[in-house]
């Protein structure tokens, strides 16, 4: 399935994953916490597909695990008891906080993934292009300039070594040292070639006046309701956290946190909130095979 | 009072706080060196370097973890001065985590690569560049201040709205071992390069006149 949350405008995209990732932080309640790990894992998997994510669980697996174990050792703030090590109380409190903070820095991660997936690097520079128009032309430039260098690099390695100069094999110490002369030689040729660069920059105007980055965004209605709706849900989602209802605590017990008609309300918006790129992605999937269903 | 608890609560929580300190500080820093309007000139050397740092993972993959990128930033800021240094720093990092997939970690390690370019600028200043064995010993110190700052991240992470010593102690003495090889490597790698570079910066700029 085709990311069409990635066809939209720059701006809206940045909006969405910021109110993400902030939620994601201040929401400390077990079922926030695991409605959003859900949601960034589908959506994760709809990225990138099954294999990946389970390569990417194992290699986070253990930052839970090993979250859950150490936080009770340097944190015995909780009451409950569960355990004695060297007649050291764990605590219950500690190790639910501690798993529930390694799940949390997973949801991170793979949300800004998902947003790394999302927002391309050609609309990332077009974001801050505008207010800061030099880094993100250098940014541009260190992209050109990487496969550039790389080939350069292969020329560079192989006349070396037939001058015997290689990092392939021999004592460390003398990989090292071909290695820097290596280096040396692909420094000296690209800034000699970088200079030509930016003499011929100046020559042609840099810096002048203002460069425009092409990038057009017109939004459609459904993007600009898509924008409204995501403000007005951050919006909510703030408003209810600086009152307080959707507080959670683990010390020194658990916060009891009862899931009235409010907080079942907030879970559901929530949700709805967390999974509107997926829904768009299925909506555009379902609406594009009507369409094809009434032309066959 | 509901409200009030609320408000004490939104002021608390580390985690944003930190990360947008850490966006803000980063923003001083790209904002004074926009508002310079640098040269073609000088955008290039640091545009180079970066790609260079980023190139030469490849060359040296024979020992993995060892990079030598702290070493170009330092370089790079001795040479060219503390924005230079801070940018090639920063802007290293910020490519690298476009290839390998942002993260939380991507302003910290952004500032903590960009501070350390910039400090050895301000060595530079001071005349204090020239000698190798204080570049080889701040390239070790470097690799700590890196650290400190990386790792921050984690600490904001795990602290969440209540930050204790025990935290900040577990995370950095868990990164020390990291930062010690780290330390380690850049010190190998500042005595493999700093002549060849410095030669190469001095005679580039001689011959296009580069540079402050």
């Amino acid at each position: 399935m085709r990311n069409r949350f990635s066809d939209y405008p720059a701006w809206i995209i940045l909006i969405y994953f910021l109110g993400v990732t902030t939620f994601s932080i201040l929401f400390t309640h077990p079922f926030f916490v695991l409605i959003s790990f859900g949601i960034g894992i589908l959506y994760f998997a709809l990225l990138n597909g099954i294999k990946k994510l389970l390569i990417q669980i194992v290699i986070m697996l253990p930052t839970v695990l090993f979250l859950g174990v150490i936080t009770p050792f340097v944190n015995n703030k909780g009451v409950t008891p569960i355990l004695y090590v060297n007649s050291r109380p764990i605590m219950l409190e500690s190790v639910l906080y501690g798993v529930f903070t390694g799940i949390m820095i997973i949801t991170i991660i793979v949300w800004f993934s998902c947003f790394h997936k999302t927002l391309g690097n050609d609309k990332f520079l077009y974001l801050f292009g505008k207010r800061f128009p030099v880094t993100a032309l250098t940014v541009t430039m260190i992209f050109r300039f990487i496969p550039y260098f790389k080939l350069k690099l292969l020329e560079i390695s192989s006349a070396q070594r037939m001058l015997g100069v290689s990092t392939s094999a021999g004592k460390l110490s003398d990989r090292i040292r071909n290695g820097g002369q290596i280096l040396s030689a692909l420094v000296s040729v690209s800034l000699e070639g970088a200079i030509e660069t930016a003499g011929s920059m100046t020559a042609r105007g840099f810096g002048l006046s203002r460069r425009t980055s092409y990038q057009r965004d017109s939004f459609s209605y459904v993007q600009i309701t898509i924008l409204f709706a995501a403000i007005a849900l951050i919006i909510t989602f703030f408003i209810m956290y600086a009152n307080g209802i959707l507080s959670f605590y683990y010390f020194p017990t658990l916060a009891e946190f009862e899931m009235g008609a409010i907080e079942v309300l907030m879970l559901c918006l929530y949700a709805l909130y967390l999974i509107m790129p997926i829904a768009i992605m299925v909506g555009n999937e379902v609406y594009w095979k009507v369409k094809m269903g009434v032309i066959n | 009072m509901e409200g009030q608890n609320g408000c004490d609560k939104l002021k608390a929580n580390f985690t944003i706080i930190s990360f947008t300190g850490v966006l803000l500080i980063l923003a001083v820093f790209f904002i004074v060196f926009e508002r310079r309007k640098p040269k073609a000139k000088e955008i290039i050397p640091i545009a180079v370097m970066c790609a260079v740092a980023s190139v030469s993972r490849v060359i040296f993959n024979f020992m993995p973890q060892v990079q030598p990128v702290t070493v170009i930033v330092i370089i790079m800021g001795a040479c060219f001065g503390k924005q230079s240094g801070f940018m090639t720093g920063a802007l290293s990092a910020l490519v690298s985590n476009m290839i390998l997939g942002h993260g939380f970690w991507t302003p910290f390690q952004m500032l903590a690569w960009g501070i350390v370019g910039f400090v050895a600028g301000i060595f530079a200043d001071m005349k204090l560049s020239g000698s190798m064995v204080f570049m080889c010993i701040y390239a070790f110190i470097s690799a700590l201040l890196y650290g400190l700052i990386a790792d921050f991240w984690t600490i904001a992470f795990m602290a969440g709205e209540n930050l204790t010593w025990g935290i900040v102690l577990s995370v950095y003495s868990a990164g020390l071992l990291f930062n010690i090889v780290h330390g380690i490597g850049n010190v190998v790698f500042m005595i493999v390069f700093y002549k060849i570079f410095m030669e190469k910066f001095e005679r580039i700029s001689e011959k296009y006149g580069v540079g402050y």
